[in-house]
């Protein structure tokens, strides 16, 4: 018996009766089907965004808040002095053993702007902007090793299976642009260490998955047509599955055929969209100039390319901030190559009215001791990773520049006010997105499963402007 | 005082049906009435009022009212704290009766009354199979289970597909392969009404049967080839792959195959497979990096042993007891840690070790166990063994004196590099291969001689190097368990009470007589009397074959998951499975194929998908997408270039420069293509390092194999379109089926093109379709484009068709 007796009725097939389904298989596909193929459904936000783009900044392996941001007078009193025994009895660190000494900054710390906030003298053009920042001088983690760490910052827990915060955003809002993926994610140095799981849609759909812009090769992994097909011949192909893709769609009326009709046409359109992205030539010189030279600054000057086209969440990974020895050198170095691009971000994000919509959070997996790790002298004196107290920011859409929100102690050892965990940075910065973190869910293994979990996740309001 | 005589009852017992009940049906029913208990408390009935509300608190402390949660409640002066809520506090009248109600015991009569048991925790029993539902359509009885339900909705069914795509179908979901043209002729050429069970029986014994089935079992065995985390270096493990392959392959029953992949060690004399099947468990993640607590990544190893374990023998998320009593589902924190128990007694995988810049490092110390090689390969590394030998002697013989000449002479020897000079001065039998190496390019470069034997001595040591016995990971008890405690709140190092390994009291017994210990929990898993492992098995099985399951959430049977489908149907294939077919694997899905059900077409129609659009009731075979692996092996068998060796270490096949490279850890970052036919073997040999997985299966849903993963999804992406059409893997698959469409395809154009297609799809095209692979291979001709480049055309067209993606 033939199927072509069968009427094809894609219409009947709701959408709602597919979103109803188990969220995977026929979920997914209906996703897709029904509105952008490439960042999966336009879905509404739950009340009005500040934001409509976010922006991560992640600095691998965890810069030192003590010789950035959060100025301790009273820790360079004690410098080379051995710490306080609370400071070690009944903790646990990754590599300081024994008793350990304080270590206060080698760097010269200046006040910025209206709201004053002290930055290093490593950071004098973040300095310069630091009025559309939000410092957050309190944050807490669980988790003092890297690959755990990176992915409880990321996806909620400190192990693999989950979505990376990306994935839930665009989970939640889908992507307004047709012709580039919703998450896109670059990595400037080595790899992280949480792997490509930092982005990765964990049980959601892979839909929803960070899509890595790569530096070697094809800037998406198989973008480019073989040597030996030009875009013509492509085309020829391509109409010729599409016809034979519709022949079937016809006898069958499998909505899922459609769908990959339509991937089909949106990796087409992908096949001239991103190259038009990455090309930067046309970028004035003194746009290139602003944001300066190097890999991290290309992937910076990227970051505002995509979300001027609509590009829902961008991550950038910058990888070599685990000084736990020569701090003096390698943290210059690390700011050289990262404080001028970062503040051409948020300045070229302004003049074109984008950072009032768009949110730009600079953050690590954890920050580092008030204690001296290794040899003592100036050159090679480091720290060990720190849990317990640490610093981040935030700036653009929604936020309130120039501010300060919780500090650590005199010494930045604890959190002395306002505590705020991993999952409060989520909640917040779903809020700025439009989204409660309460609501956007996924049924998985029987829960509704959310990136802040189970605990209560509060609102970061006094960093809301 | 007479006055007392008119309340007697305030003298002797407050009247509970009289007094007490009357006030909590006026003002506490709306919210602890029988409809609902909000804050988890209720006072309806007898069993609910002796539960602890979700503040833990409990509701009625007999005999001390300043205990008692109602109390305290009803008496508080706190609005926001007061009940009844949003409304005037009780009258003291009734406070006191309350009051008194409880000093004097608080009785409440039992009324018998309970909660249901949930549907999963009760025993199935074989229910009666509706056979007059599906008259003249039925094959089986899972078709008159199927014909009730759609009956029901008013609903019929899809006619039977056509024979050759069923054979595909059939070939897809039994071995994942594809069958041949000449496969297809010869099912078309019977007539016999024995035909598909023929082919049913032919798939089914194939070898290739085990490496379908694996991908689904080592997805939820979280089997991987890195450690994962920032570390991320490779481990060997994959003789556990090849056991899963084997054991499925000959059937092994399920009951056994869970009792060996669980407590195989402990099984008395465990023979090597036995051992190598508890590998199950040593696929978790270790964490290399350094700074980590050896002891923390231990916990979370056995944490996950936990999950995985009642994941995939009781389709029960287990997770939220590892820091709360289970909000839903009847599990609390204690028996979490009984289940934790079992796995507490293997020794520790990793240790801090070494001092670099100030800093230790991490090693694997974990149990391994040797795998032999075979004696044929034994032979061979003996013969090997010897020429090494000989190879050693020859190079001594002509290097060592050209050595003893240099030492005696100082300028030379000043001329040479400390690392020369040391090995120049050890004495002729202590030098080693790698020491000749030295010598020989620093002072012999233009001695042919001494280079060519050295060239021969590398090349028979790599040889012996190459036949060293395989390792894999395993599990062992040591001889004292660990003593196990509550990790409150999760926290390893919050040590709460202590506890011995144990079973959920909600579930089956554990069998009596059987030991404390992993095999004793293996064989309470796969007890006749678990209600949960029949139903769990037999639903992940049927999701393989139609893309979801009986039950949809086929990681979860508890309270939170969904309810089935078709509950009798799950509960007869469940009995069936493992009370008429011994656990037998094949004889389940032996039964699912040969139904009609499964030989549905997959056309959509109009009515039947206005009732049940998402066709949870089956009145069309979905026609989902094919995983990852079998999309690349299908192609690859297309094309002709698919190796079918057997088993053995992981595969490298091609994948893009950059897709491994440097990381934070200190794993590999050369990617080591496999060359020959190492390069286009199935897709179950495919190396998976968990932080960059294979690009194109990670791209169509599979997962990184970092936790277990019961069921991926199914995504249609561009990504997907992008991978099918340019990663060079695919493309030079296209470019052979091409050379095949050109060379074997017989006949003229039209007939190299039919033949194409049903190599590709097994059926035959339609006049329509035939034009479309005529028109792409004149427009490449017409273009100014080879014939070969043509054929290439019209392959890559039939490699990216939807219908060659999906079954």
């Amino acid at each position: 018996m033939s199927d072509s007796s069968l009427i094809p009725v894609q219409d009947a097939l709701s959408r709602r009766a597919f979103l109803s389904g188990s969220g995977l298989g026929l979920g997914a596909m209906a996703l897709n089907m029904m509105a952008n193929p490439a960042g999966a459904t336009a879905a509404r936000p739950h009340f009005a965004p500040k934001a409509k783009s976010i922006i991560v900044i992640h600095m691998v392996g965890a810069p030192s808040q003590l010789d950035l941001f959060d100025y301790k007078p009273e820790l360079q009193k004690f410098d080379r002095k051995l710490a306080p025994k609370e400071f070690i009895e009944g903790k646990r660190f990754a590599f300081l053993r024994g008793h350990p000494k304080l270590m206060g900054t080698p760097y010269e710390f200046r006040k910025h702007g209206q709201g004053g906030a002290y930055l290093s003298e490593l950071l004098p053009n973040i300095g310069s902007v630091s009025d559309e920042i939000c410092y957050v001088k309190s944050l807490h983690t669980t988790e003092f090793n890297h690959g755990p760490a990176q992915m409880l910052f990321h996806c909620g827990v400190n192990r693999r299976g989950n979505p990376s915060m990306g994935s839930w955003v665009n989970y939640g809002l889908g992507s307004p642009n047709q012709n580039l993926p919703g998450y896109v994610v670059f990595v400037s140095g080595s790899l992280a260490g949480g792997g490509n799981s930092l982005w990765g849609n964990g049980f959601l759909p892979s839909v929803y998955q960070g899509v890595e812009f790569r530096s070697e090769g094809d800037p998406v992994l198989y973008l480019s047509n073989p040597s030996s097909v030009d875009p013509k011949r492509r085309r020829r192909i391509l109409n010729a599955v599409q016809s034979l893709n519709s022949n079937r769609f016809d006898q069958l009326g499998d909505p899922e055929i459609q769908t990959r009709m339509s991937q089909y046409e949106m990796a087409f359109r992908m096949q001239t969209s991103v190259p038009e992205l990455m090309d930067v030539s046309k970028e004035p010189k003194a746009i290139r100039d602003l944001y300066g030279e190097g890999q991290f600054a290309g992937h910076c000057l990227y970051a505002r390319r995509l979300v001027e086209r609509g590009v829902r969440v961008v991550e950038l990974f910058n990888q070599g901030w685990d000084t736990h020895g020569s701090i003096a050198t390698r943290l210059n170095k690390q700011c050289q190559n990262v404080d001028q691009p970062i503040a051409a971000l948020i300045k070229d994000l302004k003049q074109r009215g984008l950072l009032d919509e768009t949110l730009v959070v600079w953050a690590s997996e954890f920050g580092r001791t008030p204690m001296l790790q290794g040899d003592e002298s100036p050159e090679k004196a480091g720290r060990d990773h720190h849990k317990e107290a640490y610093t981040i920011w935030m700036a653009g859409g929604g936020i309130k520049g120039g501010t300060t929100v919780g500090a650590s102690d005199e010494l930045g050892y604890n959190v002395a006010e306002n505590p705020i965990e991993i999952r409060d940075v989520h909640a917040t910065l779903f809020h700025l997105m439009g989204l409660d973190h309460e609501q956007v869910s996924f049924r998985y293994q029987g829960l509704d499963q959310r990136l802040t979990g189970v605990e209560h996740a509060r609102l970061m309001t006094e960093a809301m402007a | 005082m007479w006055s007392l005589c008119g309340t007697v009852a305030a003298f002797g017992a407050v009247d509970f049906s009289k007094e007490v009940f009357p006030i909590f049906q006026e003002h506490c029913f709306k919210c602890h009435g029988e409809k609902s208990q909000k804050g988890g408390v209720g006072l309806a009935t007898y069993y609910h009022s002796r539960q602890l509300g979700d503040s833990g608190e409990a509701l009625l402390a007999p005999g001390t009212p300043e205990k008692s949660g109602l109390i305290h409640r009803i008496e508080a002066e706190d609005p926001n704290e007061r009940m009844p809520k949003d409304s005037a506090a009780l009258s003291e009248d009734k406070i006191d009766v309350l009051r008194r109600w409880v000093a004097e015991g608080a009785q409440w009569p039992d009324d018998g009354w309970r909660p249901k048991r949930h549907w999963a925790y009760e025993f199935p029993s074989k229910p009666v199979v509706p056979s007059k539902s599906g008259k003249g359509w039925a094959r089986n009885e899972i078709d008159h289970f199927i014909a009730r339900k759609l009956e029901g909705l008013g609903l019929g069914n899809n006619p039977e597909l056509e024979k050759a795509s069923l054979l595909r179908r059939l070939s897809l979901d039994l071995i994942g392969l594809p069958p041949s043209v000449e496969e297809v002729d010869a099912f078309l050429a019977d007539d016999s009404p024995q035909a598909y069970e023929l082919q049913v029986d032919r798939l089914l014994a194939s070898p290739h049967f085990g490496e379908k089935w694996a991908r689904q079992w080592l997805d939820l065995a979280r089997y991987a080839d890195s450690e994962g985390y920032q570390r991320d270096e490779m481990r060997e493990i994959w003789p556990y792959r090849d056991w899963v392959i084997g054991a499925i392959n000959r059937d092994l029953p399920f009951d056994q195959f869970t009792i060996e992949q669980i407590a195989g060690d402990l099984l008395p004399e465990p023979s090597a497979d036995q051992l190598i099947a508890t590998g199950f468990n040593r696929n978790p993640t270790v964490n290399l990096e350094a700074g980590t607590d050896p002891k923390e990544d231990f916990y979370k190893q056995v944490v996950d042993r936990v999950n995985t374990t009642s994941t995939v023998w009781l389709g029960t998320t287990m997770a939220c007891a590892q820091c709360h009593n289970h909000k839903y589902d009847p599990f609390s924190i204690k028996e979490y840690y009984q289940l934790f128990a079992f796995f507490n007694a293997t020794p520790i995988e990793t240790k801090q070790s070494g001092m670099q810049m100030g800093m230790s490092g991490m090693v694997y110390i974990g149990e391994d166990l040797t795998v032999p090689r075979s004696e044929r390969e034994k032979k061979e590394r003996a013969l090997a063994t010897e020429q090494l030998t000989n190879a050693m002697v020859e190079l001594r013989a002509h290097v060592d004196p050209f050595c003893d000449e240099i030492v005696a002479d100082p300028e030379r020897m000043k001329s040479m590099s400390a690392t020369v000079q040391k090995q120049l001065k050890l004495k002729s039998g202590k030098r080693k291969l790698a020491g000749y190496g030295v010598v020989i390019n620093a002072a012999l470069k233009k001695d042919k001689r001494a280079k060519s034997l050295l060239g021969e001595a590398n090349r028979i040591q790599k040889k012996v190097t190459d036949l060293a016995d395989y390792r894999t990971r395993v599990m062992k008890d040591m001889a004292k368990p660990r003593e196990t405690f509550i990790a409150k709140r999760g926290d390893f190092l919050s040590k709460g009470t202590q506890v011995s390994p144990g079973v959920p009291a909600i579930l089956h017994a554990f069998p009596e007589g059987a030991p404390s210990n992993r095999l004793g929990l293996a064989k309470w898993l796969v007890s006749p009397e678990n209600p949960l492992v029949g139903r769990v098995t037999v639903n992940r099985i049927w999701a393989e074959i139609f893309g979801s399951g009986l039950v949809p959430t086929m990681e979860e049977f508890g309270k939170q998951g969904e309810d089935p489908s078709h509950p009798d149907l799950l509960d007869w294939l469940s009995v069936s499975f493992v009370e008429t077919d011994g656990w037998s694997r094949k004889k389940l899905i032996r039964r699912i194929v040969m139904s009609a059900t499964y030989r549905q077409s997959v056309g959509v129609r109009s009515m039947a998908a206005s009732v049940d659009p998402a066709n949870q009731y089956l009145w069309r075979h979905p026609g989902h997408r094919l995983s990852a692996e079998t999309i690349r092996d299908n192609a690859l068998a297309v094309s002709g270039l698919l190796s079918k060796k057997f088993g053995g270490p992981p595969a490298y096949p091609f994948q893009p420069k950059g897709v491994w490279r440097k990381s934070a850890g200190a794993g590999p970052t050369v990617y080591p293509v496999s060359k020959g036919e190492d390069a286009r073997r199935r897709g179950v040999y495919t190396v998976w390092r968990r932080s960059t997985h294979y690009p194109s299966f990670a791209n169509f849903d599979a997962p990184d194999r970092g936790a277990c993963v019961i069921q991926r999804s199914r995504s249609n992406t561009p990504l997907q379109a992008l991978t099918l059409m340019n990663d060079p893997e695919f493309f030079s698959m296209a470019g052979a089926f091409g050379r095949r469409i050109r060379f074997e395809g017989e006949g003229k154009l039209p007939d190299k093109l039919r033949w194409a297609f049903r190599t590709v799809l097994a059926r035959e095209p339609s006049e329509e379709d035939l034009k479309i692979l005529d028109g792409i291979y004149r427009q490449e001709i017409k273009a100014g484009g080879t014939a070969p480049d043509a054929f290439v055309n019209v392959a890559t067209v039939l490699l990216n068709l939807h219908e060659t993606i999906s079954r």
